[in-house]
């Protein structure tokens, strides 16, 4: 009978008892194994997707390999976690969150942290009012309000969360009386699970429309809805997916109230300290006026009255202390085109941005700067700013000293109430911004979240924006996890990939935070942040319709992993030359698995394969590197990590920095093209182009060979200004011209060799026995 | 107020048609369009259809667009990231090697004949595959008949068989009949052969109906046709008369339904095949040649492989390299290759170089394309591409000299013009050659 060993690593991996099994208890032993820890747990699914403020409420995490859980991470500050605690099988944890009442309204997100790992960034939504669920039959299978005569009756100030499955409707009813306000919002894009695009209505009692809504400049694909209730009766509130789809997936949060719901809000630009009074219009019950005192994190000012919030806000530009001129507006059937006028000198370098589209507003604005008085072209136009940003921005160098018109106005000419924007004319000032990059296209959260397993590192290699900006940069990071260091050289100027290691120690505490990460230049005069986005909601071409964005990245402490790398290979690459990068592996008593290896970055010009596979039972493979003719010289920093499918889930870490120098080709050469003759014995000349830097002897072998020609490598010195290469043509040979042979050149240096491929495109021109000429 | 009506309806008073009949010509009872239509027969190249040295097509669309590194052209010798993540296998050609998942084909490689330079300059699915299908570049103003049609009309059935079947369903809109009657288009099998319970749709008498009945059934059926025919006059109640004639022939011939009846093959003939669509489809695909159909088309796989295609090509290829392998195999074995073409295509290749996410892009510049048996050379290596295989290096092979030479071995003239829309003769491949270095027999 075969047999099984136990590993029990419920605490720390290097503890282990070995216990002989029987085969009919290999499933126990996978589960046991199971139950200690695991690595990557995966968080899928909130229930509830909300919570009312002054209210504690229980939070049920679903997802894989949630054990040992021991904290909520949240990005915002605002909710306390009072317990967090494993379920019965790891696709569930549970947590307790109090709300203060005091929380704002919006949108939470937070990661799970367990013992060895941090889950998928999710979202949680806090709101004003109770959480009720839609109504369902009584053995729970099906919704109970899919029609209007069986829409379920609610009371209003609550919040429904409900399910929209495909070519469904739901239906709520309530009493409300005349004259009172009844508003609708959902939240369904905005939850982040699926596309979900809802639609809602307003019905009266007979079932006659009175209301609707789609889309919303302000929600996006989110919607809302109000009215004055013309007279004391029975309403229905009907939602569905706009195209009848929807799924399982497809949730929403419907707040169903008296607060109030206006369109837009003046002004929409303030200073951040400033007392501001807005003005809220496009509410059934009339504008109203709030007035807050901003400060330079306010991003939205939440409408208020009759004692009821929004339960979402209007958004509001902060402005920034360096702007120069900015205006606001709107426009109108009166005047569509609005031209605003500003003071400039020459040689002066100015960025005018618009801010309309982000802001809530309908207008699809359109750019163009000129001097005061002139007509033709202009000096700077724009219409969007990029794809999927119908904003519009542009930069110019003023010409002269003097005024300028500074002309905005909708793409299409259009104009209404709600076609306002926000205009700032700022110093040039490019920033500086990286983000963490996608690892999966599929998959916007696949390793956004850095884990460090405890004696080993992580690399992370950010994306940076430079705009322009040419020098050399570096990062800082003053708030590393306790027991983290941070390792990373100042970046070349020409690339836009700056490699960082995490290492943690290996007594370092198991915990997690959110870590600002800086980029700056090495004088410290332009600095940006580090951003993690997730797309919750991402199409391809179609781009992105919910993502939550942080200038903090989420980093933990883990358990240490099963398996180490270390790299071995030579420490010159020439251009135009490959080389074998060993990569070994050392593996931890009871890790068999297969690792994936993977270069998280590339010096520019060099090259190599996306993965290379260390086979279960190997211990080690080798990655081949290329470098162009114009790989970026120098030494670079490489890094190799390693994705290793453990029993406990798939880990990652990665390499420390190896110097690889990026070397001028110590040889060149060309092959003389030359007719031979099928069934003889030739010699092709090789002539050596250029050699330096270089003593002893170089070899030279013949590639790309047609089938039937076979050569011997030939060995040169540096004085050598031709080779000649000996070649026999076999009867099997085709006559023709045969392309694509090049030489593989091995040239000592330094301790080691140098291996080169040159002479790419060679030509052998094989011709019959009995004719001079190949067809 | 008056309603204009339909403006396609009958209309009262003289029409601009009605108008030219009541001309010069209306005294010899012809319209100008009949003349012109008339003219333009008179005109038409024509030339006969004689019997072919291939009597039928095995046609093996993977769909998607198989990367040719990862299959008929590797690049053993170029930088990893464009060679990709496999190695390579010797064939029984020497100096010949294919990707290491083509293991079994390697073997039968004496068999056939790659083209390595295929090329068009259509990098999206729906036109690349158009090409292969039609042999023509998508047209907004023509719908161009698929060669199982173009065949189909040619050559017509044999055996009480459809000349034109696919397998398990029409894989695109380009595998219909075009500008040619619907009558061509292809029989569908409608569900796929490597289900458990697979049974050809539409084959079988309905439960509880005998030849008898059947047969009172079609009485009554035609009398209403005629009935019908007589109030209107159209392609389709033609074609549609043609499906029903068809159909019946299908139906009351054993013979004919038999060659849909997979289990009339053995269990080691359907393992060697592969018990998966791909083996499973091109075991029948060898039952309907053996049996008379003209034009079998099927697809295996799914081969867009933009991420991952080490994982994904691993996974897919090898059913279809055993299955491709068994099937030259045994239509060599039954005596059957040399009269049946096989071909073996797909829309594009990839891009030279992986890209981040592991896989390659549409790349349409250079592809490369198989075919074995039909009067091809066998055992033979037509063209090839340059070193990262982006661009044909020598034998430029375009769809149009690829479509022409599998007519020109079925005895189709591909210069031959049939009446395309508006009374347009068009010709069966516009251009190309047929490429006589690849035949070893030619029609």
């Amino acid at each position: 009978m075969s047999q099984f060993y136990l590993h029990l690593a419920s605490v720390n991996w290097a503890l282990r008892l070995k216990i002989p099994l029987s085969a009919p208890l290999c499933f126990l032993v996978l589960a046991l194994t199971n139950l200690a820890v695991a690595f990557s747990p995966s968080l899928q699914r909130v229930e509830p997707r909300g919570g009312q403020v002054g209210t504690k409420v229980q939070l049920e995490l679903i997802g894989q390999r949630l054990y040992r859980p021991t904290q909520l991470l949240f990005y915002r500050d605002g909710l306390q976690v009072l317990e967090v605690r494993p379920g019965k099988d790891p696709k569930k944890a549970f947590a307790t969150l109090h709300i203060p009442p005091q929380a704002a309204l919006g949108e939470y997100p937070f990661r799970v942290l367990c013992q060895e790992g941090l889950s998928e960034l999710r979202t949680f939504w806090v709101g004003q009012f109770p959480t009720i669920y839609e109504a369902r039959t009584k053995n729970g299978k099906r919704e109970a309000n899919d029609t209007f005569a069986t829409a379920q009756r609610i009371a209003t100030d609550v919040t429904v969360q409900g399910t929209t499955q495909r070519e469904d409707a739901d239906y709520f009813k309530l009493h409300l009386r005349k004259g009172q306000r009844l508003s609708v919002e959902v939240e369904g894009m905005r939850l982040g699970r699926v596309m979900f695009d809802p639609l809602v209505s307003i019905l009266d009692g007979s079932g006659k429309e009175l209301a609707r809504n789609d889309d919303s400049p302000l929600l996006g694909r989110d919607c809302a809805v109000s009215i004055i209730c013309p007279e004391t009766a029975d309403y229905v509130i009907y939602l569905r997916e706009s195209a009848f789809e929807g799924s399982s997936q497809a949730q929403y949060r419907l707040h169903v109230g008296h607060f109030p719901r206006p369109t837009r809000m003046t002004p929409i630009a303030a200073h951040a300290g400033d007392a501001v009074t807005f003005t809220f219009e496009g509410d059934p019950a009339g504008p109203f006026q709030k007035t807050t005192v901003l400060t330079e994190t306010t991003r939205s000012v939440f409408p208020e009255h009759a004692g009821y919030l929004s339960p979402s806000g209007l958004p509001l530009r902060i402005i920034p202390p360096h702007a120069g001129a900015h205006f606001q507006g709107f426009l109108t059937a009166d005047a569509p085109v609005h031209n605003h006028f500003f003071e400039g000198k020459k040689g002066q370098r100015i960025a005018i941005e618009a801010y309309a589209h982000r802001l809530g507003s309908r207008a699809d604005t359109s750019l163009s700067l000129r001097r005061k008085g002139t007509r033709g072209k202009a000096l700077a136009s724009n219409q969007d700013r990029g794809p999927n940003q119908p904003d519009s921005a542009l930069r110019a160098t003023l010409p002269e000293n003097g005024t300028y018109a500074l002309t905005i106005r909708d793409h299409l000419r259009r104009h209404g109430p709600e076609f306002f924007y926000h205009v700032e004319v700022t110093p040039d000032i490019r920033p500086l911004t990286a983000t963490v990059p996608e690892a999966n296209p599929n998959d916007t959260q696949s390793f956004k979240q850095i884990q460090v397993p405890r004696g080993s590192r992580i690399a992370l290699v950010p994306n940076i924006q430079r705009n322009g900006y040419q020098k050399p940069l570096t990062l800082s990071s003053p708030k590393l996890p306790e027991g983290v260091q941070a390792i990373f050289q100042t970046h070349p100027r020409q690339t836009n990939q700056l490699p960082i290691l995490f290492e943690a120690r290996a007594d370092a505490p198991l915990s997690a935070s959110l870590v600002p990460l800086e980029l700056r230049d090495p004088d410290g005069q332009r600095t940006g942040p580090v951003l993690e986005k997730i797309a919750h909601v991402h199409l391809r071409n179609l781009g992105t319709f919910h993502e939550t964005t942080s200038d903090r990245l989420a980093m933990a402490v883990i358990e240490s992993a099963p398996f180490s790398i270390s790299l071995t290979c030579p420490p010159v690459i020439p251009r135009d030359g490959v080389l074998e990068l060993r990569v070994n592996l050392l593996r931890k008593e009871g890790f068999t698995g297969r690792v994936r290896l993977s270069l998280p970055w590339r010096p520019n010009g060099l090259s190599a394969p996306n993965e290379v596979e260390i086979p279960s039972g190997k211990d080690h493979a080798f990655i081949q590197l290329n470098t162009k003719s114009d790989a970026l010289l120098g030494t670079h920093q490489i890094i190799v990590t390693a994705l290793g499918e453990t029993d406990r889930g798939p880990i990652r870490l990665s390499s420390r920095f190896h110097a690889l120098t990026v070397i001028e080709p110590l040889i060149s050469a060309r092959i003389t093209r030359q007719k031979l003759k099928v069934g003889s014995q030739a010699s092709l000349p090789i002539q050596l182009t250029s050699q330096r830097g270089w003593k002893g002897k170089a070899t030279l072998t013949l590639k790309g060979l047609p089938h039937g020609v076979s050569a011997q490598p030939v060995h040169v010195t540096s004085d050598e200004t031709v080779a000649q290469v000996p070649l026999t043509l076999s009867d099997q040979v085709r006559p023709r011209l045969h392309r694509n042979l090049f030489i593989e050149a091995t040239v000592p240096y330094e301790k080691g060799t140098a291996r080169h491929l040159i002479a790419r495109g060679g030509v052998l021109q094989v011709t019959r026995p009995d004719t001079t000429a190949a067809r | 107020m008056k309603c204009p009506g339909n403006p396609l309806a009958d209309q009262t008073g003289p029409s601009r048609r009605s108008f030219l009949h009541t001309g010069l010509l209306a005294g010899l009872g012809l319209t100008l369009p009949q003349m012109l239509r008339l003219e333009a027969q008179a005109a038409q190249k024509h030339y006969p259809t004689r019997e072919g040295v291939a009597r039928s097509v095995i046609q093996i669309f993977l769909p998607g667009g198989l990367s040719h590194q990862e299959s008929w052209d590797p690049k053993p010798l170029a930088p990893a990231d464009y060679r990709g993540p496999f190695g390579t296998i010797k064939t029984t050609l020497p100096g010949v090697e294919f990707s290491e998942h083509l293991k079994n084909l390697a073997q039968v490689a004496d068999h056939l004949t790659v083209i390595r330079s295929m090329a068009h300059g259509e990098a999206a699915h729906e036109r690349g595959t158009h090409n292969l299908f039609t042999g023509y570049r998508p047209s907004p103003a023509v719908d161009y008949p698929s060669m199982g049609s173009v065949i189909s009309h040619e050559l017509g059935g044999r055996n009480d068989l459809p000349p034109y079947v696919c397998i398990p369903t029409v894989p695109n809109e380009f595998a219909n009949s075009g500008y040619l009657p619907s009558a061509h288009g292809p029989f569908a099998i409608g569900s796929d052969p490597s289900e458990k319970d697979f049974r050809v749709r539409d084959l079988n008498m309905p439960d509880g109906v005998d030849h008898a009945r059947f047969a009172r059934r079609r009485s009554l059926l035609e009398t209403v046709d005629s009935h019908f025919r007589t109030l209107e006059r159209s392609d389709a109640l033609d074609s549609m008369d043609s499906f029903y004639q068809d159909a019946y022939r299908l139906i009351s011939s054993q013979a004919a339904r038999e060659a849909f009846n997979l289990k009339a093959e053995t269990e080691k003939t359907r393992k060697r095949y592969g018990l998966n669509k791909p083996g499973q489809r091109m075991l029948l695909a060898r039952r309907l040649v053996e049996a008379g159909v003209r034009f079998v088309s099927l697809t295996a796989g799914s081969w867009d492989h933009h991420e991952n295609l080490k994982a994904k090509v691993r996974r897919e290829l090898p059913p279809v390299d055993q299955a491709l392998a068994t099937l030259i195999s045994d239509l060599s074995d039954r005596g059957l290759l040399d009269s049946t073409l096989v071909l073996i295509t797909s829309e594009f290749g990839r891009t030279p170089k992986v890209n981040a996410a592991g896989g390659r892009d549409h790349w349409p510049r250079v592809f490369s394309v198989a075919m074995a048996g039909g009067g091809t050379h066998g055992g033979l290596i037509h063209g090839s591409s340059d070193a990262l295989g982006g661009e044909p290096e020598t034998d430029r092979v375009s769809v149009e000299d690829f479509a022409k030479t599998v007519y020109h071995q079925l005895g189709i003239t591909a210069d031959k013009e049939l009446m395309g829309p508006g009374e347009r003769p068009l010709e069966i491949v516009d251009g190309g050659r047929v490429l006589t270095e690849i035949l070893s027999k030619s029609s």
